[in-house]
């Protein structure tokens, strides 16, 4: 099976919430200083849901992702757990392209490719959380496509999957090749092994440019864009809380008791 | 611009009208109200044409019912391009839907098939220039917001996020059309086979996604061993019990009971975190509460920026009280 | 008396007993050489050094039981074995000498009377040894012994042998009484029994115990490799080739040479162990001290350390020992598909030693401190979690959030490296930059850098240093982590790359001496990292607060009147000894009573946080800790002092389960000499005591 996973490295969205800061004038988030980028989680269940469907059926495992130079220490992290080879795809021409716009340079990048049996992505990435990656991929690439996705099997030839719902899931038999956006649900991501972090370090990972993917200019960044962004801040918090005084916490239970009955909220 | 008017695609849901569909035509109904423009509803499935009485009770100017056996059980693949059909026939300019686990697969896929653009999630709207939309939505788990409009002359479509809005309440007397649309599809096209829903027998079901009151429990419970204290509650005063990812990934209850940005979207009357740290990535989950209560031994916990009532103590002083003063206020 | 002197049918008995020793001995030939073969399979490693010293050990704790006699029961009876066995094997000697050349004697020895008596005496005393095992182990049946059939064969054998020697004996004097005979009272009384039998009697008496003798020890002989009473045999040498290297110290591999020979970097087959390994599983004596002492056994959990061990021979001696002897023959050290009988191949880990039991050990080397032969069983489970790690990829999804975290932020929380010297920013803190000839450098470590609890103890600490004008810095944010917890849980590579930023960072500053708040960092950073060429002269604060004290830099006046238990760390007690250091600090607070826990000292169990635990969830059993706040409590204190970030959390988190986190708070050291030495009019110790445990 030749899968292509398309990754995206992100902001850590485990830094606390008062050290995240946005720049207003410029639309974009600042990184706290000394904090590195890491893979987007869903992202790598998507990597790792791959390496497993290599595993049990062979063939290819071809990691994929947009950015600049410090990206590839994403691309190589994924080579570690186990994918094959990888691609950058970076140029000046990407730079403000929104989900759809990406979406286009990766699609170009997948056709670029020998051949795809799948393509695996995570439903939605930790930044802007919009979700919208693994559809587009399917739209452009013009495959059948599900997210979110919490199993996939390979079966009689097509695939058998099952898509998150929010009671449960719905079982769906797809083609091979087939578009999907990955869930957490489904793994749980391999610690790299060390045979795999010396392996990254040696397999090379070429870069790719818009003129490379034959891509047009009104397809990329800022002009490729499907949506705009007008205004990016951070909310105020307004609301205050009232805090509950007491001298033993057992009181403060007592009177919290008390006020939620007068509020009738109980 | 807007001339085409608002279309809210019902969420699918063969039994009875979803109560997000009744979220998004709220929304729908004041953007058409601003806008000046028809609201319409698109109504896909079998045997849906019940629903339609209610959808325009409630504020549809025309619900378009496209019935069909080939559209259930959902798939994106029947639902898409007989989706992009009648938003190319009814010419609206403005397509809402909810931001469902459904909803966010095909009204993404429908904007790009439409060859236009989707903003997902959305937790507001707002009318821009020349009648165009701009639409709200948390970004970075929610500790920034975003708002975009869609680019060029095309459709806007936007998803909502679900259990935040108001369900659009019943308009007196008011009329609409109920416009039966045949269903084209290319059968050819349609290249996977979906199956009926399968519910999770570890769900938390119904009970957790509508319940008016939930209690929720994060670290700060200590453990598996202390959890009784939540339940205990919890079934004192009729809540559903929910919890933190921290919870659940430390193996103190299954996953279907996870609040929050990747986990269930509540909005109850009244929500008691306890234990919980309050990161921003839950608070997605349940910023729809109407009252928050907190409760947390640490004093600066990021949950008491949330939370409308707070009490600083130790999960395993607070609650027995609370729940013993609780059980004899209300005479459980 | 000539007792192969005689004929059986057509053969001389002196024949007999030709062919049955030299039979005996071959077989056990064969077994040793193929025991010996199995060792050889393992990988090699240096346990020669320091000859004298070993020597010692061996003294002091083979000869001299030290370590049996902690068990006094135990240890007196196997005294008796023992050396039973010592001082009659020079009798067994000369028995078979007796028999085989008829006619010798031994020189000097034969009738010396302190020889005679001490054959006497300990056939008896033996035989008391013998008794009171059977009573232990069939009436007192303590848990950590596994009552099988092994052990009463073996019992039996024992007993056996002592009557025969007895019965030979008396009936020797019976038949032919010596002048020295008075010697020997016991083996006279048994003649006296037998006087009043006819001579006939008397001789087939003789010959029963006598051949009786012979078949038993050959038997035996035979028997031996083929039961934990190999530990005989290996038991000494086991002791003897211990390890050498300071005990918290792990072994340090070249990882990038291994990765380029294509060598492993953790143990997944037995004969990636080494010899001595594999020596150690052949000593097990299956006494169970070590499981009776580990908190994991004690708590529930499926580690044993006993059975991992008996695992790991069984594996060797009976899943693997054909394809190790046959690929030996084969010219290739333990190759894969050697010839021979192909079995279900048993994966050494996974399938013998479950993941599980690998992921319950907490380091805390109690197991191997009471090991009366000296068996390494933390360090089999390192090498062993290094390939669940490192090669495999098993890990629990606790630890892989700790590995990365750690390499992300430089700290098991992924809390933002820029803050790491948050908590000192208020106390005018010089950092090494700034001060770069101050006389200590106090590493903080991430708890005391991160963890709101353990700050307080930074701060106390630092507020001591203070006012006793000693002069110190910290690293401030150039600090990391030590990478303990990431290198207990196997992650060796981690570590190393860890253990390289601080060792560059100390190599720049040259500290003359570093003081730690917490026992892991102090044995790291003292002890492990001297594997990579450098040695630092490192404290942990308790030694040197002591030290303060006894040199009046420091004057502790305020009272606490309380009792206090001290809970004794295990990187800090039985990794490194020092347990009068903080006693001695807690003592010289006036009005401290200080009462000890049943487990104390080197016998103190650990806290549940070590080998990585203090960062994922106890999964089956009770909670180590709340097992430990439940012997604390016993002890009746007001308050539990400890040196350690790790048992103050653990602690905590016990106290808080068992609802006691208000009646029986918990301190470090610092923390109550620093209220002590605050100087304050009418320090009202209770009250001050609510402040610190506010959380």
């Amino acid at each position: 099976m030749d899968i292509v996973v398309c990754i995206k490295q992100v902001p850590d969205p485990e830094i606390p919430t008062s050290q995240f800061k946005v720049d207003e004038a410029a639309r974009t988030v600042v990184p706290p200083p000394g904090v590195a980028p890491v893979i987007s989680t869903f992202d790598l269940h998507a990597i790792e849901a791959a390496v497993q469907l290599k595993e049990q059926h062979g063939g290819k495992v071809t990691v994929i992702s947009l950015g600049s130079s410090a990206v590839r220490d994403a691309l190589k992290r994924a080579i570690a757990m186990g994918c094959d080879a990888a691609v950058q795809l970076e140029d000046a021409a990407f730079e403000g392209g929104d989900s759809f716009a990406t979406a286009a340079a990766l699609a170009a990048a997948i056709r670029k490719l020998d051949r795809f049996d799948l393509v695996l992505t995570g439903r939605q990435a930790s930044d802007w959380d919009s979700g919208q990656v693994p559809s587009a991929l399917a739209e452009l690439l013009d495959v059948a496509g599900a997210v979110p996705v919490q199993k996939v099997e390979v079966r009689d030839g097509g695939l058998y999957v099952e898509r998150v719902t929010e009671d449960g899931y719905q079982p769906i038999t797809m083609p091979i090749p087939s578009v999907l956006g990955i869930s957490n649900e489904i793994n749980q991501p391999r610690y790299p092994t060390l045979k795999g972090i010396m392996a990254s370090g040696k397999v090379p990972i070429p870069v790719w440019s818009a003129a490379d993917l034959g891509l047009a200019p009104e397809q990329l960044g800022e002009r490729g864009r499907r949506i705009i962004l007008e205004r990016l801040y951070v909310p105020v918090q307004e609301s205050t809380c009232d805090f509950i005084e007491a001298d033993t916490p057992q009181e403060a239970g007592e009177k919290l008791a008390l006020r939620l009955r007068e509020a009738r909220l109980i | 611009m807007a001339s085409g008017g608002v279309l809210v695609i019902a969420e699918p849901s063969e039994e009875r009208l979803a109560p997000v569909t009744l979220e998004v035509l709220g929304a729908g109904r004041r953007l058409a109200d601003a806008l000046g423009v028809p609201l319409g509803v698109a109504l896909l499935g079998q045997d849906v044409e019940g629903q339609a009485a209610d959808l325009i009770a409630r504020g549809a100017d025309r619900v378009d019912l496209l019935a069909d056996a080939r559209l259930v059980p959902y798939q994106a693949d029947t639902w898409v391009p007989v989706l992009a059909d009648l938003v190319r026939e009814t010419g609206a300019s403005i397509v809402l839907l909810s931001h469902t686990q459904t909803g966010r697969e095909f009204g993404t896929r429908l904007a790009f098939r439409l060859g236009t653009g989707i903003v997902t999630d959305c937790s507001d709207f707002r009318p821009g220039d020349s009648g165009r939309l701009v639409a709200i939505k948390p970004v970075f788990g929610g500790n920034a917001v975003a708002e975009y409009t869609v680019a060029g002359d095309g459709p806007q479509v936007a998803s909502v996020r679900p259990k935040l809005l108001d369900p659009a309440p019943v308009v007196e007397g008011h009329q609409g059309e109920v416009v039966r649309r045949a269903v084209q599809l290319d059968d050819s096209a349609v290249r996977t086979k979906a199956g009926a829903r399968v519910r999770s027998a570890e769900s938390a079901g119904p009970d957790l996604e509508n319940a008016q009151r939930v209690v929720a429990g994060g670290r700060g419970v200590g453990g598996p061993e202390n959890w009784h204290l939540l339940d205990e509650l919890a079934e004192t005063i009729g809540a559903a019990v929910g919890a933190s990812r921290a919870a659940v990934d430390a193996g103190w209850v299954p996953g279907p009971l996870q609040v929050g940005l990747t986990g269930a979207k509540i909005s109850p009357q009244l929500y008691i975190a306890i234990g919980i740290s309050g990161a921003v990535q839950h608070m997605a989950g349940c910023t729809g509460a109407r009252t928050i209560v907190a409760i947390n031994r640490d004093p600066e916990a990021n949950i008491f920026r949330h939370a409308h009532i707070g009490v600083v103590g130790n999960v395993k002083d607070v609650l027995p009280a609370l729940t013993r003063k609780a059980a004899e206020l209300t005479g459980h | 008396m000539h007792p192969t002197s005689d004929m059986l049918g057509p053969i001389p008995t002196v024949l007999i007993l030709w062919v049955l020793t030299l039979g005996a001995l071959a077989l056990f030939g064969r077994s040793v050489a193929r025991l010996v073969r199995l060792l050889q399979a393992g990988q090699p490693e240096q346990r020669f050094d320091r000859p004298l010293a070993r020597l010692l050990t061996v003294i002091e704790h083979v000869f001299g039981h030290g370590r049996l006699l902690r068990r006094p029961y135990s240890g007196l009876l196997h005294f008796f074995i023992f050396w039973g066995f010592v001082i009659l094997t020079i009798g067994t000697v000369e028995h078979f000498a007796h028999g085989l050349f008829p006619g010798f004697t031994l020189p000097l020895l034969d009738r010396w009377p302190p020889y005679l008596f001490s054959q006497d005496l300990f056939n008896v005393l033996v035989l008391v040894g013998v008794a009171m095992a059977v009573y232990q182990r069939t009436v007192i049946r303590p848990p950590r012994l596994t009552f099988n059939e092994d052990a009463l064969i073996i019992l039996g054998l024992i007993a056996a042998l002592m009557v025969s020697n007895l019965l030979a004996s008396g009936a020797r004097i019976a038949l032919q009484p010596e002048p020295t005979d008075v010697w020997m009272p016991v083996s006279s009384a048994i003649a006296g029994a037998f006087a009043g039998l006819p001579r006939a009697a008397q001789e087939a008496l003789y010959r029963i115990g006598w051949w009786g003798h012979v078949v038993l020890v050959l038997g035996f002989l035979v028997y031996i490799p083929h039961s934990k009473h190999l530990h005989i045999v290996t038991g000494a040498p086991n002791v003897y080739l211990r390890s050498s290297r300071p005990r918290g110290a792990l072994s340090t591999i070249d990882i990038e040479k291994r990765l380029e020979n294509d060598e492993p970097v953790g143990v997944s087959r037995i004969e990636q162990f080494s010899w001595k390994d594999l020596l150690d599983t052949y000593s097990c004596t299956e006494c169970g001290r070590c499981q009776a002492e580990c908190p994991a056994s004690i708590s529930g959990k499926e580690l044993s350390p006993k059975y991992l061990i008996l695992d790991l021979k069984d594996h060797l001696l009976h899943d693997e020992a054909g394809r190790l002897l046959a690929a030996k023959s084969d010219g290739q050290n333990g190759a894969r598909g050697a010839s021979g009988v192909e079995t279900t191949h048993k994966e050494m880990v996974g399938d013998v030693i479950h993941d599980q039991v690998l992921w319950d050990c907490v380091t805390c080397r109690a197991c191997m401190d009471a090991c009366p032969v000296f068996i390494e069983h933390v360090p089999k489970i390192v090498d062993m979690r290094r390939h669940l790690v490192m090669e495999a990829s098993r890990i629990l999804p606790e630890f892989q959030k700790l590995f990365d975290n750690v390499e992300a932020s430089g700290n098991p929380w992924r809390f933002p490296r820029a803050s790491r010297a948050d908590w000192a920013k208020d106390l005018g803190i010089p950092t090494l930059a700034e001060k770069p000839d101050a006389e200590y450098l106090f590493w903080v470590g991430c708890a005391g850098s991160y963890d709101e609890r353990n700050v307080k103890v930074s701060v106390a600490l630092a507020r001591l240093l203070e006012r006793a004008g000693v002069s110190f810095a910290i690293l401030g944010t150039e600090e990391t982590c030590c990478g303990d917890p990431v290198r207990r849980v196997g992650n060796e590579y981690l570590y190393q790359l860890q253990a390289q930023q601080n060792v560059e960072t100390l190599q720049r500053y040259g500290p003359k001496k570093i003081v730690t708040a917490c026992p892991h960092c102090f044995n790291t950073v003292g002890t492990e990292y001297r594997d990579f060429g450098v040695e630092f002269e490192v404290v942990h604060h308790v030694q040197l607060l002591e030290r303060l004290i006894a040199e009046g830099k420091l004057a502790p006046r305020d009272r606490l009147d309380e009792r206090l238990t001290y809970h004794d760390p295990c990187y800090l007690g039985r990794y490194h000894d020092v347990y009068d250091a903080p006693r001695a600090a807690l003592r010289a607070i006036p009005g401290v009573e200080l009462a000890e826990m049943e487990r104390h000292r080197d016998r103190a169990m650990c806290c549940g946080a070590g080998g990585g635990h203090a960062f994922c969830e106890e999964r089956t059993g009770r909670r180590i800790n709340h097992i430990r706040v439940e012997q604390a409590l016993e002890a009746k204190p007001a308050r539990v002092a400890t040196a350690c970030p790790y048992c103050l959390m653990m602690f905590e988190d016990g106290t808080r389960a068992k609802d006691v986190y208000e009646t029986l708070p918990v301190a470090d050291v610092a923390e109550l000499l620093e209220r002590a030495t605050r100087d304050e009019p009418s320090a009202v110790s209770r009250q001050q005591s609510a402040d610190t445990t506010t959380s």
